[in-house]
């Protein structure tokens, strides 16, 4: 058990700080960030592309790019650092503990293989997720493999695939997008993860596909109860799926708070903002705001708050001093200079 | 109704044999050189069960340097042998060896390969040991192995096994490193999907059909140095029937007994032109490069 471990939480991230390596130079591309998940339930982590929240989802199964390292801070998986663990002991956990689900399903399958072997692969990882009257080691190879294909095809069902056999023989581009992404989401659930990270899944869908992905997210969640760290930067998304919400802005989380809380009252400019720029359909006109300007680039960031070149509410120490987090109430994080007086 | 996975497995390439059948239709040379390819094996096959292997060592003077007719459709040797049966006889060494060669040459240079690209740190060494094979004229180097190890052919296949593997290492390695980039391996390392079956399962499948696509056309350029080797007297004596050296043999006699020198080189010119027919067809069905 690592230090601070809490019960029930399957996922605790303290005080992150992620580099990347740039031109040569190492810039922070995730700075100080700290979260945690319960068991059961769905954390959405919201923020623009190039925010820093697939970073530090890569920094979980510790699979941050050749480019990336973790600098400092605490990413403890069931109360175990990840960042103490040996290869070996890191790849039994992301063979058990945390399964990733990307963007484009398409380029996350592999193309020879046919889908049905390509989730069975997850009972040869994990043989003992296979259930039969035999212990695991007792059952011949053959055996194993026979019933690693029955349990594939039940998880392809799980995921609302129909006419399962059949599928299950089928390669990826037989399949259409929606199809493949289901695969892939069975493929990840077949390892009965602890934690299920979910990076855009949904992103490279279209909408009715996307609808149709989401329904089946907030189901399988009902029939299995799986904790879920949902990143996306759609809040529509969010708001459909998600328990609580962490909000990130250039590396940092500016606001985190239950799902009522923050779309009732945000309180954060960008999180304001972030909202605003949902459309919102009046009459026969759709409106909605974007917010001006964009994000600093990582190589460059302003000082102080990284939001307040942008910030319609920009005080003067915006730009001097980076704000700490301030908790207005239990599970509702917020680090901005406007609260902080108080 | 549930499927076995061996089922699935099984039918793995089916999709690749319908497109191969389909291309092989659309080329009258593919087809061509296919059945050309098929008969010299088959009669490699055949060849010594219905010849027996003695008639190498009858040797009959008196029939010496015979033209082709009836009884000797090639003619027969400066030992007074029939030549048709001793160049049929010499296709099972010559394509088995050669095959052999290639076979062994996908064998160490995919794997090597496939390592060194997989690997960050056997990349370096792996890499710089198949330059330095590279840049030995590999016809020096078969000549040397050879030439150590004793003059056989089994020994010459070793040497040319020796020299045609760093071509595959490299083709290979320069595969799994941009195949090892791509999202769904990333996805699997997520999974905690090991090592050996990501190379195995995953990367080889995805990465082998370029190599495959090589190997037939290889195939006939080994056969063709083999035969260059035997000639130039790397190959075994004149008891064993082997192209290269029935060549090298008929040559003294060429203006004499020409079919002595016409015949077997026929025999190498055809194999190797259907393999080459055959090479062209596999690029175009196997490589993706040229697929639109």
């Amino acid at each position: 058990m690592g230090r601070g471990a809490e019960p029930g939480m399957v996922l605790e991230i303290e005080d992150l700080c992620v580099e990347l390596s740039i031109e040569g130079r190492w810039v922070r591309a995730v700075d100080h960030v700290s979260l945690s998940i319960r068991r059961g339930e769905v954390l959405g982590l919201v923020g623009e592309s190039g925010s820093g929240k697939s970073l530090t989802a890569l920094s979980i199964p510790r699979l941050l790019p050749d480019n990336g390292r973790i600098v400092s801070g605490a990413v403890r998986l069931l109360g175990e650092d990840v960042r103490g663990q040996s290869e070996q002991a890191m790849n039994r956990l992301r063979a058990r503990s945390v399964a990733m689900i990307f963007q484009n399903p398409t380029t996350y399958l592999n193309p020879v293989l046919r889908v049905g072997a390509q989730i069975a692969e997850a009972f040869e990882v994990n043989p003992d997720l296979l259930d039969g009257p035999a212990s695991p080691r007792g059952i011949s190879a053959r055996e194993a493999r026979r019933r690693a294909w029955r349990k594939s095809i039940e998880y392809l069902r799980l995921v609302q695939i129909p006419d399962a056999e059949r599928v299950a023989r089928q390669y990826p581009f037989e399949l259409s997008g929606g199809m493949q992404q289901r695969v892939v989401i069975a493929m990840a659930l077949a390892r009965q993860p602890d934690l299920v990270i979910a990076d855009e899944i949904t992103t490279a869908l279209d909408v009715t596909v996307q609808a149709q992905i989401l329904g089946l997210l907030s189901e399988l969640r009902r029939a299995t109860g799986m904790t879920l760290l949902l990143i996306t930067h759609d809040m529509g998304i969010v708001a459909q799926l998600a328990d609580r919400v962490a909000v990130m802005y250039s590396g940092s989380i500016v606001e985190c708070a239950d799902v009522r809380s923050l779309f009732r009252q945000p309180r954060h400019p960008y999180a304001k903002a972030l909202l605003e720029t949902v459309p919102v359909i009046r009459g026969n006109r759709t409106v909605f705001r974007p917010i001006p300007g964009t994000m600093p680039p990582l190589t460059d960031p302003p000082g102080g708050c990284r939001f307040h070149p942008r910030c319609p509410d920009v005080l003067a120490r915006c730009a001097g001093v980076k704000p700490d987090s301030v908790h207005l109430e239990p599970g509702h994080m917020v680090a901005c200079h406007l609260y902080g007086a108080r | 109704m549930a499927v076995s996975i061996e089922e699935a497995r099984s039918g793995r390439a089916a999709g690749a044999i319908r497109s191969a059948t389909a291309s092989l239709r659309r080329s009258t040379f593919a087809t061509a050189g296919l059945a050309v390819f098929a008969a010299i094996l088959l009669a490699g096959a055949v060849a010594p069960l219905v010849i027996p292997g003695s008639i190498v060592r009858e040797v009959n003077f008196a029939a010496k340097l015979g033209p082709p007719d009836r009884a000797h459709w090639f003619g027969t040797d400066d030992f007074g042998r029939d030549l048709f049966s001793m160049v049929l006889l010499a296709t099972r060494l010559d394509l088995g060896a050669a095959l052999g060669v290639v076979a062994g040459a996908i064998a160490i240079g995919t794997g090597l390969g496939a390592l060194a690209g997989f690997v960050k740190r056997l990349d370096e060494p792996l890499m710089r040991i198949t330059d330095v094979f590279l840049s030995i004229p590999s016809l020096v180097l078969a000549m040397a192995i050879a030439s150590v190890l004793g003059r056989n052919i089994e020994n010459l296949a070793l040497a040319l096994t020796f020299v045609s593997w760093p071509i595959y290492c490299r083709l290979m390695r320069g595969q799994v490193l941009s195949e090892k980039e791509k999202p769904y391996i990333k996805a699997l390392r997520t999974l905690g999907v090991g090592r050996a079956p990501m190379i195995l399962r995953h990367i080889v499948p995805n990465t082998i059909f370029p190599v495959i696509a090589r190997a037939p056309a290889d195939v006939g350029l080994v056969l063709i140095t083999m035969a260059a080797l035997s000639y130039i007297g790397f190959g075994p004596g004149p008891y064993v029937p082997e192209w290269g050296s029935l060549v090298a043999a008929g040559q003294a006699y060429i203006f004499q007994a020409p079919w002595l020198v016409i015949f077997p080189g026929a025999a190498i010119f055809l194999t190797a032109l259907s393999l080459n027919l055959v090479g062209d067809w596999a690029r175009d069905v196997f490589d993706p490069r040229m697929r639109s």
